[in-house]
């Protein structure tokens, strides 16, 4: 266990302030690893905040390279870098913001190849995928191994946000049990709309950490910006769910 | 009685409002959203129903702050609020 030093207590101050944080709070923040796929409109956010707040590792996957469609929302990226690695920009921007946590960058988006390997290497997996195949292979592996999985998501202006604790709460799979047919993988969407999914899915992560507050188990945050309705949905496990359903 | 319908996300884009309230005598969630999905016709319908005019699987709704179960429905009261939302990811 990695002990907080005098510039980690000065650096985090502010949210060591937050009841129930402490020391002891920030102390297993330093301490955890969130695997985040990827470092997009949402994953860039997540990742961003988990960096401030002091997640000791962040796993992140993300391969490509930059293209100008991608800035409207990809915060940690750079006009400077289009045409080069999204991943390499990423976690530049990610050690400028804190050089004291560990980034393990992977130049490659999630498959069946790599992904037992990358979630194995977190305590908390958070999803914002594009592509639905990647987010069923992590939660497919997030419950394979017990780890809470974050399931961060959005469309137009709205978002959808919720956390799976296997064995506890609802999984993907048994929230969609079969992917939209028509789903394309790009979509209108503001960054403003992935900065507050990203924001949210970060708190989610922190929760978890810590163990402060109530996470979305069991439930499902959907939202619309265009006129600010944000409805919480208890979620139901399927008894059948062909992921969770046996596990316990 | 009055039932109130909330889209989210893409059946938002697909409706082309956010929410309407309707009027009905009885009715259960499932028959009552696939109604309204056939009566808008179009792209609603196309997102929200299968071939057989049914709900699809992936598609959350929810009564209040309630999922309703997969293979189940739920008898409306008046008042209530149904929500639906489709899945969508990240980028």
């Amino acid at each position: 266990m990695n002990e907080l030093t005098d510039e980690d207590r000065a650096t985090y101050e502010w949210q060591m302030w937050v009841p129930g944080i402490g020391d002891e709070g920030q102390r297993r923040l330093k301490n955890a690893s969130v695997l985040v796929s990827r470092a997009g409109g949402l994953g860039g956010l997540v990742a961003f905040e988990l960096a401030a707040a002091g997640v000791g590792r962040l796993v992140i996957a993300h391969a490509g390279t930059l293209k100008p469609a991608d800035l409207n929302r990809q915060l940690l990226m750079k006009h400077s870098a289009l045409g080069s690695s999204r991943i390499e920009c990423a976690a530049r921007t990610l050690k400028e913001l804190n050089p004291s946590i560990e980034i393990v960058a992977v130049p490659e988006n999630i498959s069946p190849e790599n992904v037992e390997r990358l979630t194995a290497l977190a305590d908390v997996v958070v999803c914002c995928a594009p592509l639905f195949q990647e987010r069923f292979l992590m939660n497919e592996q997030a419950v394979r191994h017990n780890k809470p999985i974050v399931d961060c998501a959005m469309y137009e202006l709205s978002g959808q946000v919720t956390t799976t604790v296997p064995g506890k709460s609802a999984c993907l799979a048994c929230r969609v049990p079969t992917p939209p047919e028509d789903w394309k993988r790009q979509f209108p969407v503001f960054g403003a709309v992935s900065g507050t999914v990203g924001g949210l899915g970060a708190m989610e992560a922190i929760k978890l950490i810590t163990g402060i507050g109530e996470p979305l188990t069991d439930r499902l945050l959907t939202f619309d910006l265009r006129d600010m309705r944000f409805r919480t949905i208890r979620t139901q496990r399927r008894p059948d769910c062909p992921i969770c359903g046996g596990v316990s | 009685m009055t039932i109130t319908i909330e889209y989210y996300g893409p059946a938002r884009e697909a409706a082309g409002f956010g929410s309407e309230r309707v009027e009905v005598k009885s009715a259960t969630a499932r028959l009552l959203i696939a109604a309204r999905a056939t009566h808008h016709g179009g792209r609603l319908a196309k997102l929200l129903l299968d071939a057989e005019g049914r709900l699809k699987s992936n598609i959350l709704i929810a009564v209040g702050d309630r999922q309703v179960e997969a293979d189940s429905d739920v008898e409306l009261r008046d008042g209530d609020e149904i929500i639906i939302v489709p899945p969508v990811s990240g980028g």
